[in-house]
């Protein structure tokens, strides 16, 4: 079979199985599998799970469950609450600080807890009812908390990102660092998004209902702090390169389960295995989709399938931004279908020799693609965000829900042009502290 | 049927638990490892492969878990919204290309837990650890996948639904 008709197949027997409802893990590791024995036979399974475990018992790999333990300590305690009101307290005088304080604890409770539902529904629960009892329109409220939901991909530390970097074999501190400035770019077009509609609909956003003294202000900060304190702790081993990402995620993992312990006085058996049930529940979803993604690459590439198409895109000379767009729709549309995470390790092996050859920078690229992987979830048919907020806010319909996001879709279409336009958002704050990548 | 799916899952249950807790020790370790490598400035031996095994360990016996949890993510969009017949063909393709995958793995994994424990293998460093330790959880957590895929692909054809539900 010619790597063409090959690739051809892959892709068919990639949709039945998809579209089956297999689970992404077993399709990808069922066409490696299969590719394998079509082209050498049955004594190709033999050497199988010796390269499986070889692909996923190394260091590196450890950062993935150790960070997404971390995210589940903090999403399991009432940290995203705090958060909230801290914010709130110290936001309530600044016109439209309401918005601003939910898209704000949305964007660093996304970060900590590295979950997206999470973090519709941490923050959700007191911003939605919050927000539509001082008279937002519940579309702004519901939009604003799903788009707000998906920043966590994006801020650093962010699994999405460890992910691109493992099947890149790009520098994850590095990969960090380019989300850091996107991610605050995003958070303030949101909130600007946010404040102009409220401005556009004539809702008063200078009008103080309550106000809070000093204490009442400093009174959750002493619970925040540490957990802020712990990221920025983490960024600052990684990109100073003191420890790997691996030993920063343990290390962060292990003291946050300590600080919820001990702040939120979780401390109990119950609270405790329901966040390492959380986590290998996830941890693991992720690991069998990366280490069958290896081998559906190794497959890939022993078939020539991803010569050839990068041969074939190469062929083609299009222009170079007319090829971005292409992909950036593919992606996209895989997006409203697939995790983030799955559709990076899909395409990465695919993907990267064409984007090397276009002359684009992976780091850059990389945070486009995390922009682009956040639109799908806010998008149906399976935005997730979506579903939690119409979850936990009921009396608001799915359509206002949807209706709500749309323009957030929007605002992260912008982000991506301006990136596009200036590269220097995403690359500036790697090159200063990093050096230029080599 | 639906009484072996659960037994079935029970035994994952033990595995999902036994992955807990080896991730809780490679999180202890891994810190462990931090503090004497980058505070006391001591040298660490065993600890790296530790946490690298123990978590690889945890990710292989936690799958059957997450498998009765139904939380390794598919698309579900197609089938939530065929009739009974279709999604029984669904069932059937889905359930042989996961057999395909995770029968094969536990094939090979047995057949090289056989090779590294009859033969005396060990990791290629300083630890030198008997091989068939941290590769043990690949077959055995493979393997109850395969039976607990069976009896999940048969009970969809048949129509029989799991612990008397819906």
């Amino acid at each position: 079979m010619s790597p063409s008709m090959a690739g051809v197949a892959v892709l068919v027997t990639m949709l039945v199985l998809l579209g089956a409802g297999t689970p992404i893990a077993f399709s990808l590791g069922f066409v490696a599998v299969a590719a394998l024995v079509l082209s050498e036979g049955f004594g190709a399974i033999g050497g199988l799970s010796e390269t499986f475990f070889a692909g996923l018992a190394n260091f590196g790999m450890v950062s993935v469950p150790m960070f997404i333990l971390m995210g589940a300590a903090v999403a399991s305690s009432p940290a995203g609450k705090d958060l909230y009101e801290a914010l709130d307290r110290w936001l309530y005088r600044v016109p439209g600080g309401m918005v601003m304080s939910n898209i704000g604890a949305c964007g660093l409770f996304a970060a900590l807890s590295g979950s997206s539902p999470a973090t519709c529904a941490a923050i959700g629960k007191m911003g939605i009812p919050e927000m539509t009892k001082r008279g937002y329109p519940d579309s702004l409220a519901a939009g604003s908390i799903a788009a707000g939901g998906t920043l966590g991909i994006l801020i650093p530390p962010s699994v999405t990102m460890i992910v691109y970097g493992i099947s890149t074999e790009t520098s994850i501190g590095r990969l960090f660092l380019a989300g850091l400035m996107p991610g605050l770019m995003l958070t303030v077009l949101f909130m600007a998004w946010a404040l102009f509609d409220c401005w556009r609909k004539g809702i008063a956003l200078g009008d103080v209902t309550r106000r809070y003294s000093l204490a009442e202000r400093l009174e959750n900060l002493p619970r925040v702090l540490p957990f802020l304190l712990i990221v920025a702790a983490i960024l600052f081993v990684l990109y100073g390169g003191v420890a790997t990402p691996s030993e920063a995620a343990g290390t962060g993992a292990l003291i946050c389960i300590l600080l919820v312990a001990i702040i939120y006085r979780m401390w109990r058996a119950g609270p405790m295995v329901a966040i390492f049930r959380d986590t290998i529940r996830e941890a693991v979803m992720i690991m069998l989709i990366i280490g069958a993604a290896e081998l559906f690459a190794f497959a890939l590439s022993s078939l020539f399938i991803t010569q050839t198409v990068a041969g074939a895109i190469a062929d083609l000379e299009v222009n170079r931004w007319v090829l971005l767009i292409i992909i950036q729709i593919f992606l996209l549309v895989a997006g409203f279908f697939l995790p983030p995470v799955a559709i990076i390790l899909m395409s990465a092996p695919i993907l990267m020799p064409i984007l090397d050859s276009a002359g684009f920078d992976p780091y850059w690229f990389a945070v486009i693609l995390t922009i682009n992987m956040e639109i799908g979830l806010i998008t149906p048919p399976v935005g997730l965000n979506l579903y939690v907020i119409n979850g936990i806010a009921p009396q608001i319909s799915l359509r206002d829900i949807l209706y709500g996001s749309l323009p957030f879709v929007g605002m992260m279409v912008l982000g991506m042009v301006l990136l596009s336009i200036f590269p220097q958002i995403a690359l500036f704050l790697p090159n200063l502290i990093m050096g230029p990548a080599l | 049927m639906s009484g072996l799916l659960q037994i079935l899952n029970g035994l994952a249950r033990i595995f999902g638990v036994l992955a807990m807790m080896l991730l809780a020790a490679a999180t202890v370790v891994v810190t462990q490892m931090v503090f004497s490598r980058y505070v006391l400035g001591a040298s660490t031996v065993w600890q790296t492969e530790f946490v690298i095994y123990a978590t690889t360990a945890a990710m292989m016996l936690g799958s059957p878990y997450v498998l009765a949890l139904k939380g390794h993510v598919g698309v579900d969009l197609l089938v939530e919204s065929a009739g009974p017949g279709l999604r029984r063909i669904f069932a059937l393709i889905s359930g042989i290309a996961s057999l395909g995958f995770v029968g094969a793995l536990a094939w090979s994994g047995f057949v090289f837990l056989y090779e590294a424990a009859s033969r005396g293998w060990t990791t290629d460093t300083i630890w030198a650890l008997p091989l068939w330790i941290p590769f043990w959880p690949v077959p055995f957590a493979m393997g109850l996948m395969v039976l607990q895929l069976i009896v999940q692909m048969l009970m969809a054809i048949t129509g029989e639904t799991p612990e008397g539900g819906v």
